[in-house]
């Protein structure tokens, strides 16, 4: 083959793939008041959630079951290992979070602070907020809405429910979860990402 | 009909009475020895087991239940079948587990909690807890049960266990339950049943 038609047939796949695939914007309309979806996890007042759960953070590997347990105004959570050894214990409310016990070994703020924080997406309204943005792609519909602390989150809705939330403040601090319903009202499965420590827990229902 | 149910009330709580009705055992050297012997006489253990995990905070009890294999001197395996399988293996100090597939392997020197977990377990199955210089012993009986009461005296085990209660069946000698209680008002209780003494245990047990 001469040198020419190599060129010409590398330049047209390059073309081909650099300017053949459209991107597909999304037209972001506001809406008010919040939007029209719930928490992906909904207890009833003193309902209680349980979940198998395996943690990753920086190499190290915590397994066990959550327990998620709605006390009115708060939501008290516990992780507790198979074998009977309590990792800690924590209330959540809309404002942050306390913690009741915490075993030394794993008493580290930054992971608390995640934990805490992905545990509020699944079980904070996000219907509340005001003002939040949507925008709709192939099934799924997408909601925008940002946090007063700088917060920024996506939530993707399909049927109704949220499978996937995205959360940004800064370009590394970014927190995913994603949930599986198998046709019941709370997730079957959960999985959450944070990679500014690098923490990933995945959680199946018991 | 009066006389049959206030009989049927004295006689209900005097058995609930003797359950709870511990007693310091007043001659420790012959209990002791007597678990002693049996903990000699022990080689291998195999049982079903029942945990409730009771976590105050929460106000909730956690059920699990599995199988329990113990081999002189150090090998166990700990396998949970409800409601998640879930097993853990020591095995020459090696901990290897395998949580619903996925495995894990680690040196018990390397844990310091692990491994006086491990110890009170093999303790407790073989009986040989009374010479413990880790904690302090206490020992105590009702009709049914030997009671040996543990408290730890080094704090790294103490903020995670407060007290541990072991029930040694008074006829067998063979451990019945344990009671974890933790500083928090939470415990574990697990359970012993099926026991079968010093049958073989294929070596496969003690690996994944």
């Amino acid at each position: 083959m001469s040198r020419f038609p190599r060129q010409f047939l590398a330049f047209s796949i390059i073309s081909f793939l650099l300017f053949s695939c459209q991107t597909h914007k999304l037209i972001w309309e506001e809406e008010q008041p919040g939007p029209g979806i719930s928490a992906p996890l909904q207890l009833e007042k003193g309902d209680r959630a349980m979940y198998k759960a395996n943690l990753e953070v920086f190499r190290n590997n915590l397994s066990g079951v959550f327990v998620i347990l709605n006390a009115d105004s708060l939501y008290k959570v516990g992780f507790v290992s198979e074998m009977g050894v309590k990792f800690f214990d924590m209330k959540i409310d809309e404002d942050g979070y306390e913690v009741v016990y915490c075993m030394e070994a794993i008493n580290r703020k930054p992971l608390l602070n995640s934990i805490a924080r992905s545990l509020q997406y699944i079980l904070e309204d996000p219907g509340k907020h005001d003002g939040s943005f949507y925008a709709t792609k192939s099934n799924d519909t997408i909601y925008k809405l940002a946090d007063n602390d700088g917060w920024k989150r996506k939530y993707f809705v399909e049927s109704g429910r949220v499978k996937r939330i995205e959360a940004k403040k800064l370009i590394r601090n970014r927190v995913f979860l994603n949930a599986g319903y198998n046709n019941k009202n709370q997730p079957e499965n959960i999985i959450f990402l944070q990679r500014g420590i690098r923490m990933r827990i995945e959680m199946n229902k018991l | 009909m009066k006389t049959f149910f206030a009989l049927l009330i004295c006689f209900l709580y005097v058995t609930a009475y003797s359950q709870s009705d511990f007693r310091p055992v007043s001659d420790i050297e012959t209990v002791g020895s007597k678990l002693d012997n049996m903990a000699k006489s022990l080689n291998t253990i195999q049982s079903d087991f029942h945990q409730e995990k009771y976590m105050d905070f929460l106000d909730v009890t956690l059920e699990s239940k599995g199988k329990f294999w113990f081999q002189k001197e150090n090998s166990l395996r700990w396998q949970y079948t409800e409601p998640y399988n879930y097993i853990v293996i020591v095995n020459d100090g090696v901990v290897q587990i395998s949580d619903d597939g996925r495995n894990q392997e680690f040196q018990v020197k390397g844990n310091k909690i692990f491994e006086q977990v491990n110890n009170i377990i093999v303790a407790s199955m073989s009986g040989d807890v009374i010479d413990n210089d880790d904690f302090d012993v206490k020992l105590f009986e009702n009709d049914e049960y030997f009671l040996v009461k543990l408290k730890p005296l080094k704090k790294d085990i103490s903020k995670v266990i407060h007290e541990m209660e072991m029930y040694f069946d008074k006829s067998s000698l063979h451990i019945s339950k344990i009671i974890m209680n933790e500083p928090n008002n939470d415990y574990t209780l697990i359970r012993y049943t099926n026991r079968k003494i010093n049958e073989p245990i294929p070596s496969s047990v003690f690996s994944l």
